[in-house]
């Protein structure tokens, strides 16, 4: 039978409305595995939300280019959660339930990431984090496991870097009032008291502060040797160039929410010479991660790669080494391949194992910017000091 | 010390924004919201043209400029049909062009959703005077601030506009039944005080190194507060206020650190303030 | 042509009809003088002839143009100039400045350079002339608000004059004025006579309206119950018993 107009008006209408499966879409064809990303392309967090659709796409095709997983090629569904928790939840719960993907990645903070763990968890899905360094993230469930660097880890690691390289006796805590900036406080502060220096000035400020003279002045009089700043790298670009306008000549401490060319960028020459506790070694001698750094730039168009592009990279790697060895997208098979994975050669922060709360553990890192550049400055091997407890 | 000279600079900008509010107010008896959108409109501009020719000084002006041709938009599109209705409607539209323009900023071809660097080149000299210092960007910004004031000050008292203003702000019906061309008048006044807050733009930008599509949020109420302690309307009353707040703001986090928003502070005040004072600190009694 | 000719001017705020077919002419060198009880619609004329109210019907015409539907400034501009019942100076600003600001477009010849000079010495002495003329004693320098009521109707009255008018409004110009001051008030009304200004006399002092006055015309409820000279005025049975009676009792 011929199909009558009205029919061939439905059809149409059905396929614009994409009521219609087509073939490159989500959905867990036969061929393909797909990996949803969530990460914010829009809000006060954008320009990380861009690095990680980034990051997370050059992740899918470096792993298509090497043959695919077992067979099947690998496909990525970047969502918006607009730096906002209640999207994200919305985000992952579409996700599961209607795009049929295969493994949740967290391109997002520790807010929007801690709203969306126990929706999968409960949904029995795997989600790799990247860069959320939220302790509590991991405890939602088993199928939650985390790349990137946790608070309680980068706050010891930022405390020896300061009372060790630095030799500081004298420290000033300048942190962002959230649980970024508390949680690795709440590290820190014990580690370099224990260390014998001393916190002589503490403070919070507001996520969206622009004038951080006052306080500056304030910790300066304490005569610090170092200040201790977590943030992002908006606080750092402002609080780099106000001290150095007040001629502020204690050293400043950033943490990985620095790590981005937009301090660089915002802060201009005020930027040389902070150090920041991170995980992207730029200097590394690792050809993976050199070639990322090469790669990452070239598909930026031009944006040198961050440690949020790095986290986001490998948490796509990861989720497809999982997939490869569980040889399907069945939970439990993949949460025992992570649990026996102990090959992580190929990730760009230097991954070397998963403790046992799923949390990524690496040597601990410190760089330095120099002349417009992240560069190296230590590195950190103590398991006191880069492992949980 | 540091601090006094902190909260000087910081000042400047809250006082230039807030001078034109009142300076508005005070002719036409509108809430002028959308003022603090011709601030992120100067903003932008002052960031165009300080891109393009590293010059602070040409995007201050540039900013003064964009600020009054946005001023005057909205004046004679939005608020010149619904100057005869009870003064709701122009607040209600005021508060819709405001929305508009940070929405409109925050767009791609214009702001966008990130912030831009704007580290000037301070263009005078750094002071420093034993633990005191001041960077040559925050002195521009009090000197230009300063320079602007005194010109108002000068425009207001000796010239014929001036004149003009104050007797609109005293008497709108009686001014225009004395042959002043009111519409005229409130043109340039509209003009004036937009420009003022189209360098304010400039200048915060400047001050703090930064651009961005919502920088107009806080001070589309900040520099309300200022306005009312400083007695609505009344021009001189703005910039004691002005400074007062920033001064008060920047000693009481140095000091005591955040233990409110530094936004807060400013209701507090007013609050406070309009308690034992219910015309502002500078407001006139009732005639 | 009379100078100022009011036509058949009917104005209604809701459903009240405020003034109902008013005629009203004044020629140049001429003073009239506009009396009735309160209520009768004197000041709302006033206000429909400096274009503060629409009128729903009539013309109000000056040297023949219609003045009606254009704007206050304009009309000031055009030469009408008026006082209000309640003396409003701008407080704020000096005696002087009073009168500077609302000098007309004689002292103001460049009305681009709105950035100009406001005080300049032409102006000052063309203000300071106004107020000698007007009988109000210096000093000139302090706020207009702090003069006390009797001064202000004087300050109003020059303030007038500084628009350069062909005619002048005077709302209860000897209200509140002391004897001496209602004397020097009625010599400035017939130097501005001599001058060849039109003037109209809303004036509740009954005596002063008719001693000043060239005609006279009666208002009540809206509508103008007679009109003629003073005498003839004086004599008119329906204005005794609309208003002159009770006034003179």
């Amino acid at each position: 039978m011929k199909p009558t107009p009205l029919i061939r008006a439905a059809a149409a209408l059905a396929l614009a409305l994409g009521l219609v499966g087509c073939g490159g879409d989500a959905g867990s064809g036969d061929d393909t595995y797909t990996i949803g990303l969530f990460t914010p392309l829009t809000g006060f967090a954008a320009g990380d939300g861009k690095s990680s659709r980034t990051a997370a796409k050059l992740g899918v095709d470096k792993l298509n280019a090497d043959g695919g997983i077992g067979g099947k090629k690998l496909a990525l569904k970047v969502y918006d959660d607009a730096s906002k928790p209640d999207q994200a939840a919305t985000l992952v719960r579409k996700m599961i339930q209607q795009d049929g993907v295969d493994v949740v990645v967290s391109g997002s903070y520790s807010a929007q990431t801690r709203a969306a763990a126990p929706i999968v968890a409960r949904a029995d899905k795997l989600m790799v984090v990247g860069y959320a360094v939220d302790p509590s993230i991991t405890e939602a469930g088993e199928s939650i496991w985390r790349v990137g660097e946790l608070a309680s880890i980068q706050g010891k690691v930022g405390g020896e870097l300061v009372t060790k390289n630095l030799a500081a006796k004298r420290v000033a805590i300048l942190q962002v009032d959230n649980d970024f900036g508390a949680s690795l406080v709440a590290a820190f502060r014990p580690y370099v008291e224990s260390k014998g220096a001393q916190v002589v000035y503490r403070t919070k400020y507001p996520l969206d502060e622009k004038d951080y003279r006052p306080i500056l002045s304030a910790a300066n009089k304490a005569r610090p040797d170092v200040i201790y700043a977590p943030g992002y790298y908006n606080n750092g670009a402002d609080i780099l160039k106000q001290a150095k306008e007040l001629g502020v000549t204690a050293q400043i401490v950033g943490v990985e929410g620095y790590d981005s060319p937009n301090l660089i960028e915002l802060a201009g020459q005020a930027a040389d010479g902070v150090i920041i506790t991170t995980e992207l070694n730029r200097d590394s001698e690792s050809d993976v991660v050199q070639s990322f750094i090469t790669d990452y730039e070239k598909a930026s168009g031009g944006r040198p790669a961050d440690a949020v592009a790095a986290e986001v990279y490998d948490a796509v790697i990861i989720a497809g080494k999982a997939l490869d060895d569980a040889g399907g997208a069945d939970t439990e098979k993949l949460v025992g391949a992570l649990e026996n994975l102990d090959d992580f050669s190929d990730t760009t922060t230097e991954i070397t194992k998963f403790d046992a709360e799923r949390n990524a553990i690496r040597p601990g890192l410190a760089q330095v910017v120099k002349n417009g550049e992240f560069q190296f400055y230590a590195s950190f091997d103590d398991p006191a000091v880069i492992e949980a407890g | 010390m540091q601090d006094l000279v902190s909260g000087i600079a910081l000042g400047s900008t809250y006082v230039l924004l807030a001078i034109g509010l009142s300076m508005i107010y005070g002719i036409l008896r509108i809430i002028h919201v959308a003022h603090a959108g011709v601030y992120v409109i100067g903003a932008w501009a002052g960031y165009l043209v300080w891109r393009s020719t590293g010059s602070l000084l040409l995007a201050v002006i540039a900013g003064a400029v964009a600020g009054a041709v946005a001023g005057v938009a909205v004046l004679q599109l939005v608020y010149r049909p619904m100057l005869d209705k009870p003064r709701y409607v122009p607040l209600i539209a005021s508060v819709g062009v405001f929305i508009l323009v940070a929405d409109l900023m925050a767009k791609p071809w214009l702001l966008g959703p990130n912030p831009h660097q704007m580290n000037v080149k301070p263009p005078l000299p750094a002071l420093r005077v034993g633990d005191i210092g001041v960077s040559g960007t925050a002195l521009f910004v009090v000197l230009t601030a300063a320079l602007l004031l005194v010109m108002l000050w000068l425009v207001f008292s000796r010239t014929q506009v001036g004149l003009r203003w104050q007797a609109i702000a005293a008497d709108r019906e009686l001014a225009g039944a004395s042959g002043i061309d009111v519409n005229r008048a409130v043109l340039s006044n509209f003009a004036f005080g937009s420009a003022l807050a189209g360098a304010a733009g400039v200048a915060y930008a400047a001050y703090t190194g930064s651009v961005f599509a919502t920088m107009g949020d806080v001070p589309s109420y900040k520099a309300f507060v200022v306005v009312v302690l400083g007695g609505l309307g009344n021009v001189w009353g703005t910039v004691v206020a002005g400074f007062g707040l920033a001064l008060l703001e920047t000693l009481l986090i140095a000091n005591f650190g955040y233990l409110l928003p530094r936004d807060a502070l400013a209701f507090i005040v007013l609050i406070l303030v309009l308690m034992v004072r219910p015309r502002g600190l500078f407001g006139r009694a009732v005639a | 042509m009379s100078r100022l000719r009011v036509r058949d001017v009917t104005v209604r705020f809701a459903s009240l009809t405020a003034l109902s077919n008013v005629r009203l002419e004044v020629d140049a060198g001429e003073v009239v003088s506009l009396v009735g009880p309160n209520g009768a619609g004197k000041t709302t004329l006033f206000n429909v002839i400096t274009g503060f109210v629409q009128p729903v019907a009539g013309t109000v015409r000056l040297d023949g143009q219609r003045l009606n539907g254009r704007g206050s400034a304009r009309i000031s501009r055009l030469g009408v100039a008026r006082t209000f019942q309640v003396a409003r100076p701008f407080p704020e600003l000096t005696v002087e400045d009073n009168v500077i600001v609302a000098l007309g477009r004689a002292s103001y010849p460049h009305p681009l350079r709105t950035f100009g000079r406001a005080r300049t010495p032409a102006r000052r002495e063309r203000a300071h002339g106004l107020l000698t003329e007007v009988g109000l004693p210096e000093p000139y320098d302090r706020p207009a608000g702090d003069l006390p009521v009797g001064h202000l109707r004087l300050l109003e009255v020059g303030r007038a004059l500084a628009t350069d008018p062909k005619v002048l409004l005077l709302d209860e110009p000897a209200a509140g004025l002391r004897e001496p001051e209602v004397a020097q008030l009625e010599r400035v009304v017939a130097r501005l006579r001599e001058r060849g200004l039109a003037v109209v006399l809303v004036e509740h002092n009954v005596p002063l309206a008719l001693r000043a006055a060239d005609r006279v015309i009666v208002l009540a409820g809206g509508e103008v119950i007679a009109e003629g000279t003073p005498d003839e005025v004086r004599a008119d049975r329906t204005v005794i018993e609309a208003y002159l009676g009770t006034a003179n009792a």
